[in-house]
């Protein structure tokens, strides 16, 4: 079947990653849950985002959609408890892409862009203003289960990992990824073909914000912090967007392997480089973009889709 | 033969004496407060330098970096406490990190010594954490040492009307509210207006203050906004008597760009105090990093190190909490005056190291950033109406 054709890699990466509080990991255990804890969290906003890219639309308001599910979450946790309030943070994250995009949809490439972008300065505007956000100063958020389990935040992270990976490769494996395919290579095309464009661009953007915002709300148990700078901040959407293309665009398991390189790479390179270590990460992902235009996934075969 | 035995038994002997430290320093050395960052570190590696070399604790300094992002912070801090194993740690300079830091250092149970994190939050957030020892003044002195500024302004020179420019991030706009009632307590008329952060467009809002003719120029804002302001002010025909800035640390050069002539603002050192301390400070910084910084952040550093040894050779111990006991008995004299730890005003963190008796204000005069306010510390008269308002 589509898309399953590098299912066993992609189970391994689950697997690892389910199983690496378990590793004997020694002195750098607690750290590298931490590391592994991020990495799950920007690979599913990551495939998030690529959800939506397979139709051709380049959004920047997955930060915006990060930070609606994780000022939901944040300030619903303490009345209903962790999951209701991540669950109804992506639901929040969900009305923001409805919002978005019954207004934009129409619009193609760098417009929608440019109009996704302004929507996420619009929340970030209404965060700093609103009375219930915290304002400038920000909101503090309770840890996962009253920080009764210790590996609550990780294990929540792999829990939104593994529902990105499961809505990507059903979005791969389905119909689906035809329409989306028609609609990000012609419109004019996907359209006489029976294809219903806005519809298609409308679902893979709602899958794509509930994503986001379920990885938002659980970004805020951990920081235990929202601040609407951090939170609406344009660098998660650049985040977002950068892991797929450095990992390999429209598959499943290019954002993965993306996501697990660059943000452990990342880590590792501060750890190494005290000061400047940005050159050599800027350096990295510049010779990997211009001399593998497929990405990292693209060293195993040719792309698919 | 007998003579070098003698010799290494010696020099064992001295290194058996030394309390050993193992220090972790979590500090922004890249993302938005960087310059402060790195500021704070060089502090840092200079006291701990003079430390060494005076031979009664040796310091080794694990430095990591918590890039301004709590996704950065969170990990590498955890890394200082397991990996490599510290009991102390300073760092703690962005308030929105330094929050995101609260619960692993719970968890963990560190001597946390908190160089910045002015914001208030952070001061809910470490309530009942018995090793929080903090340095900077909390925001809320920072409030009261630029409100006495401006009493004796109103007081001494008149001033009655303030235009204040706010950016709309969190150093800009909390407290707002606060310092708008508590100017116009003050007999104040006030009229303020957010502007985006980093957009360097002022034009629009200066223009409208023109029309309320305000005494003052207060901009709550980054280095960046600061010669924009300026330029834009006098492109509108904007006249107030003093333009009053409070970023966090000022444009490098601003000074020799004739638009900072009598521009005034609040910092907590300059390199030009007199005191004692300040003068050593400058000197030993000039000797290893060839140059005089301006930056605050530097002495305090310094003066953290500076105290944390000092605390260690009192308790004659590398334990944390003998260490946490001899550090909340301390006074010692600073770059910024008398250091001395109490209970913070609200009573939630019970080690507060410096209040509002540590800002003061300066002023652009001839090149240089001079004390103006207040009159213990002024080295030259404030210039008041400065010259933007007479030409």
């Amino acid at each position: 079947m589509r898309g399953f054709n590098h299912l066993p890699l992609i189970l391994l990466f689950l697997l690892l990653f389910a199983l690496l509080p378990f590793l004997p990991l020694g002195v750098w255990r607690a750290f590298l849950l931490d590391v592994g804890f991020f990495v799950l969290l920007f690979t599913a906003l990551a495939l998030s985002w690529d959800l939506v890219a397979r139709t051709g639309q380049l959004s920047l308001a997955h930060g915006a959609f990060f930070g609606l599910g994780a000022y939901g979450a944040g300030l619903l946790a303490p009345q209903v408890g962790t999951l209701p309030a991540l669950l109804l943070g992506a639901l929040v994250a969900g009305a923001g892409a409805l919002t978005l995009g019954s207004v934009t949809l129409r619009l193609h490439g760098l417009y929608f862009a440019i109009a996704s972008l302004a929507f996420s300065e619009v929340l970030r505007t209404l965060a700093l203003k609103l009375p219930f956000t915290g304002g400038p100063i920000g909101l503090p958020v309770p840890p996962p289960f009253a920080g009764t389990w210790p590996l609550a935040a990780y294990y929540l992270s792999f829990g939104v990992l593994l529902l990105a990976t499961a809505l990507s490769l059903w979005a791969e494996a389905s119909p689906f990824r035809l329409a989306q395919a028609a609609t990000r290579q012609s419109e004019t095309v996907a359209r006489v073909l029976g294809v219903r464009v806005v519809w298609v661009k409308l679902w893979s953007l709602l899958l794509g914000s509930w994503v986001a915002g379920l990885a938002g709300g659980v970004y805020g148990m951990k920081t235990l912090f929202l601040s609407p700078y951090d939170a609406f901040s344009l660098g998660r959407a650049v985040e977002a967007l950068v892991i797929p293309i450095f990992g390999g665009l429209y598959t499943t398991l290019g954002p993965l392997v993306g996501g697990a390189v660059l943000v452990s790479l990342e880590q590792a390179l501060r750890l190494w480089i005290k000061e400047g270590y940005l050159v050599v990460y800027g350096a990295i992902l510049i010779l990997v973009i211009l001399f593998l235009p497929r990405g990292l996934v693209g060293i195993l075969g040719r792309r698919r889709g | 033969m007998r003579k070098v035995v003698g010799f290494l038994v010696l020099i064992a002997g001295l290194a058996w004496a030394q309390i050993p430290l193992k220090v972790g320093v979590i500090l922004p050395l890249s993302g938005a407060s960087a310059v402060s960052g790195k500021a704070a570190l060089n502090g840092i590696q200079l006291a701990a330098d003079e430390v060494n070399a005076a031979g009664k604790v040796r310091l080794e300094l694990i430095v990591v970096d918590d890039g301004t992002d709590p996704a950065k912070a969170v990990p590498a801090f955890t890394k200082l406490m397991t990996v490599d194993k510290v009991d102390i740690v300073i760092g703690g300079l962005a308030s929105g990190v330094t929050f995101a830091l609260s619960g692993p250092v719970k968890q963990y149970g560190p001597l946390f010594l908190v160089i910045g994190a002015a914001s208030s939050v952070v001061e809910q957030a470490f309530e009942g954490y018995p090793l929080f020892f903090h340095y900077h003044p909390w925001d809320y002195h920072n409030v009261a040492a630029a409100l006495q500024f401006f009493q004796y302004l109103n007081r001494e020179h008149g001033a009655k009307k303030v235009a204040i420019l706010y950016e709309d991030g969190p150093f800009g706009s909390a407290g707002i509210g606060v310092y708008k009632q508590q100017l116009e307590k003050l007999g104040y008329q006030v009229q303020a207006e957010p502007f985006k952060a980093g957009s360097g467009q002022f034009t629009a809002i200066l223009t409208r203050f023109r029309a309320f003719a305000p005494d003052i120029l207060y901009w709550i804002g980054y280095d960046v906004d600061a010669l924009p302001i300026a330029t834009q002010a006098r492109q509108v025909g904007l006249r107030p008597k003093l333009i009053y800035g409070a970023p966090p640390s000022w444009p490098i050069g601003f000074e020799k760009n004739p638009l900072s002539n009598d521009i005034a603002g609040m910092t907590a050192w300059l390199p030009t105090v007199a005191n004692p301390q300040s003068r050593r400070f400058v000197e030993a910084y000039r000797k290893k990093y060839g140059e005089v910084t301006e930056e605050y952040m530097a002495p305090m550093g310094y003066t953290i190190v500076n105290s944390l040894a000092l605390a260690a050779e009192k308790a004659g111990s590398a334990d944390k909490n003998r260490i946490a006991e001899a550090l909340a008995g301390l006074k010692m004299p600073t770059p910024f005056g008398l250091l001395s730890f109490k209970p913070s005003d609200t009573g939630r963190t019970k080690y507060q190291g410096f209040g509002p008796e540590i800002w003061f204000q300066f002023q652009y005069l001839q090149g240089s950033r001079r004390p103006v306010f207040p009159k213990n510390v002024a080295t030259r008269p404030l210039r008041y109406p400065g010259e933007y308002y007479l030409r």
